[in-house]
């Protein structure tokens, strides 16, 4: 929700992500960070399952 | 949402600030940073489910488009996740428009469509609450006015679409004969070749 009384762009200084001074952001980056390592991890798997594909 | 109006102009939202054209305060920077993020989510998400080059280039502008209706007020994070969501559905989008029988060649309709109304509902979920313009008493995003602006922009976009396509396919303009379409447009339109026989290979650059 928007963290002001009224909901107005009037009212904030400047650029503002949602859920700004909540801890959503980072659970969001968080998460965002294990899919990376995830996704870097699958790589690697794929990766070597296709040079092992190679060498038969 | 990739527009930034300056502050202090006769037609600019704010007299201090910059804003998008619907007055929600950003700036370049945080507009960039975003659309990467959407990229990179979703060149991400299409090669997890299909390790393929052509499905992950679309991924790239399909995460951007997941992500456009909040570009403005996403935190990046979340940016990234949404079009990493949109990279992995939208293969499997694009295949099921083409059960109905809709010839998606190079996944527009899914990349511009499936996954815009995706991204239109995406900010519904996530943004509810904000304020939808910069003006007094102003609408707030709702994910059920959201849903109501997907039906909208589906009948708007789709609907014109498939009768132009109706008529485009009555007047016999629609597709290519189909021994063109089996031996491939490149070959049969631009009949040229890359390097045709006859010119002899270049040798060598001399010093």
């Amino acid at each position: 929700m928007f963290p002001y009384d009224t909901a107005d762009w009037a009212v904030v200084d400047g650029p503002m992500f949602m859920l700004a001074n909540t801890s959503w952001p980072g659970i969001f980056t968080a998460i965002a960070a294990v899919l990376c390592v995830w996704v870097l991890v699958a790589g690697f798997r794929s990766e070597h399952e296709q040079y092992a594909k190679s060498e038969k | 949402m990739a527009c930034v109006v300056p502050p202090g102009e006769a037609w600019s939202w704010f007299a201090d600030k910059q804003a998008t054209i619907h007055g929600t305060p950003i700036t370049l920077s945080v507009l960039a940073f975003n659309i990467l993020m959407g990229i990179a989510g979703g060149i991400i998400g299409s090669w997890i489910w299909t390790k393929d080059p052509f499905w992950m280039m679309s991924g790239a502008l399909a995460g951007i488009i997941s992500v456009a209706s909040g570009l403005d007020i996403y935190f990046p994070a979340l940016a990234f996740i949404i079009a990493m969501s949109a990279g992995i559905i939208l293969k499997p989008a694009a295949t099921w428009l083409e059960s109905r029988g809709i010839d998606d060649a190079v996944g527009a309709v899914t990349v511009h469509g499936t996954i815009g109304l995706y991204g239109v509902i995406m900010l519904g979920v996530f943004g509810s609450g904000y304020p939808a313009l910069a003006i007094e008493n102003a609408p707030v995003i709702t994910l059920y006015g959201q849903i109501i602006g997907a039906v909208v922009f589906f009948l708007l976009g789709f609907v014109p679409g498939w009768v132009f396509a109706l008529i485009l396919k009555k007047m016999g303009m629609l597709r290519v004969p189909a021994a063109a379409e089996e031996a491939g447009l490149d070959t049969v339109k631009v009949p040229a070749q890359g390097y045709p026989e006859g010119i002899a290979p270049s040798g060598p650059a001399s010093s």
